[in-house]
């Protein structure tokens, strides 16, 4: 994020919505769809965060290269039509797939056997990292620190209490009443919570690990790709 | 559970192929609700992993899933001490609360029964019917948050504004009174110049009369022209006769006006007083003073002076005594009193 053009930045921003606010919710979103989509395919968690920032600098600083050769009168490149990208997150998709690609094969592809095969014996939940008490501890702190709204907590305690699963979709929607929002911005903010909530929780506990025990094996993460 | 759903599942499970797997990334960035609606689903199924409630072939199907995405061994974790942390946190009443709603069946839970989809194509439609309404829902909290923050703007503008209009406001009444004071002041100079101008003119009149020639001192004062003080005659007298001589003058003669109530007597007196000599005064035969010294004048003559009030001089002629400190009589001084003028 240091890297990238304040101007590209603001640029990219005007990108995704003339509005300030909205463009900064859009950003958000942007942000965490390359994040989670990298998870996904595999990639460690803070790989991930710093594959979507990269992706976030390419596609702000190509915004910025189109906007200023425009503004030069430039309308033609190798044969190719110079044009305004038309959708951003598209168009993100397609560079965080390039950037992914590139890591994959730098750091990750080493990695694998010979044959690429991935081990296909199920993890056991014995295979879970770390002591569940070494989580709880980290989750407390990091209710406290990163999440200091007390509406917020309660929101994450209320959303993601499956006592009565069954129930959930009522539950929520009077959690959603009782917030004042809608049930989806209710998904949108407890998703988001969670994210940040489970980012620090998975730093607080590799910190543990390493100052307290290594008590899960960290270079088994990242070791595939699809 | 809608097929959407188990699409969604199958690429969280990394099910899908390369290319299945490619189109349902660009529709979950171009979908946001049905981005966040898989990370729910995710988080759903990392719960219920971790609370022990998937199925069998559920289990099997995420226990696969966590060697092709390990992070999600993180999230289980996590979701291990989510749920405990939340049975801790959870309030007695609260759990009371959920129980009596799941028991009696509020308004909005009967409602909620009633569209519960059963069909998976209506449910489809719904869901897409929901996401349109869901996007229109967002559009409006947001433009209503933009316009309110427009207001709350616009709001603290006009009470600037306002501000702004009580401070002029303010400022002009201050202007009109300091005018007002001003007018005044220049109506209190103006009567002050004029004040200034009678009382010079007085003074004028005051220093003609002053160099106008002094009547001569044996001749009665002019009658003072507003008699609204006590008026004091003055006569000044030399020696009359003495046992320390005496000039041997006319005798002079006091007009005293009806007004006159005192007369002021300078008595001249001979060489032979000496300054040091205490006096004693006597107005016709009657002890008036005792010890008064002589005062000295710049060119060594001597005098004194003395106030008699009016009733004490008959009409006609006094005699005044002046004997040294032991009594021995020095000069004698007669003089008239015309009472006629009163």
């Amino acid at each position: 994020m240091d890297a990238r053009q304040p101007n590209s930045f603001q640029i990219l921003l005007e990108y995704l919505d003339a509005d300030e606010l909205n463009a900064s919710e859009k950003y958000l979103t942007l942000h965490l769809k390359l994040t989670k989509t990298l998870i996904w395919k595999g990639c460690p968690e803070f790989e991930a965060d710093n594959l979507a920032d990269t992706t976030l600098d390419r596609v702000a600083r190509k915004i910025n290269e189109i906007e200023r050769k425009l503004a030069e009168g430039i309308k033609e490149e190798n044969g190719k039509a110079i044009k305004k990208i038309e959708n951003i997150n598209a168009y993100a998709l397609e560079v965080n797939r390039l950037v992914w690609l590139e890591h994959w094969r730098k750091h990750i592809k080493p990695r694998i056997d010979d044959d690429g095969e991935l081990p296909e014996t199920p993890v056991q939940p014995a295979d879970l990292p770390d002591e569940p008490d070494v989580r709880l501890r980290c989750l407390r702190k990091c209710l406290a620190e990163k999440i200091p709204d007390d509406a917020d907590k309660q929101l994450i305690l209320g959303y993601y209490d499956n006592e009565f699963e069954e129930k959930n979709k009522e539950i929520r929607k009077a959690l959603a009443d009782k917030l004042g929002i809608t049930t989806v911005n209710l998904k949108v903010k407890a998703c988001r919570l969670r994210e940040r909530l489970e980012k620090c929780i998975n730093e607080c506990a590799a910190r543990l690990a390493v100052t307290d025990s290594p008590v899960y094996d960290t270079d088994k993460r990242g070791d595939s790709a699809r | 559970m809608s097929i959407e759903q188990e699409e969604l599942k199958r690429y969280l499970y990394a099910e899908m192929s390369r290319e299945e797997s490619d189109a349902l990334e660009e529709k979950l960035f171009l979908d946001d609700a049905l981005f966040y609606e898989t990370v729910d689903l995710e988080n759903r199924l990392v719960d219920r992993y971790a609370g022990g409630k998937l199925s069998a072939a559920e289990t099997l199907r995420f226990e696969r899933s966590l060697e092709k995405s390990p992070e999600r061994k993180q999230k289980a974790a996590n979701a291990v001490a989510l749920r405990n942390y939340i049975e801790e946190e959870r309030a007695p009443i609260a759990s009371v609360a959920a129980q009596t709603e799941i028991a009696t069946p509020t308004f909005w839970r009967k409602l909620a029964d009633i569209f519960t989809i059963e069909s998976p194509l209506l449910g489809s439609a719904m869901a897409g019917l929901l996401v349109i309404f869901t996007i229109a829902g967002v559009f409006l909290v947001l433009d209503s948050r933009r316009k309110g923050q427009e207001l709350a703007r616009l709001q603290n503008e006009k009470e600037a504004i306002e501000t702004l209009q009580n401070q002029i406001a303010d400022t002009e009444k201050r202007l009109t009174e300091l005018n007002n004071q001003l007018e005044t002041r220049d109506e209190e100079r103006d009567e002050l110049i004029k004040t200034l101008g009678s009382d010079q003119q007085r003074i004028q009149q005051l220093q003609g009369e002053l160099e106008k020639p002094r009547p001569e001192t044996n001749k009665p004062l002019p009658p003072t022209p507003k008699p609204a003080a006590p008026t004091i005659a003055s006569i000044l007298l030399s020696p009359t006769l003495g046992a320390r001589g005496g000039t041997g003058d006319k005798v002079k003669t006091a007009s005293l006006a009806a007004n006159t109530k005192k007369l002021a007597i300078n008595l001249s007196l001979s060489d032979e007083v000496k300054k040091e000599d205490k006096l004693s005064i006597s107005l016709n035969e009657k002890p008036f003073l005792q010890n008064v010294a002589p005062r000295v004048s710049a060119d060594g003559k001597k005098s004194v002076s003395l106030t008699i009030p009016t009733g004490n001089l008959p009409e006609g002629a006094n005699k005044l005594t002046v004997n040294d400190s032991e009594g021995k009589e020095i000069t004698k001084y007669i003089f008239n009193v015309d009472k006629s003028k009163e």
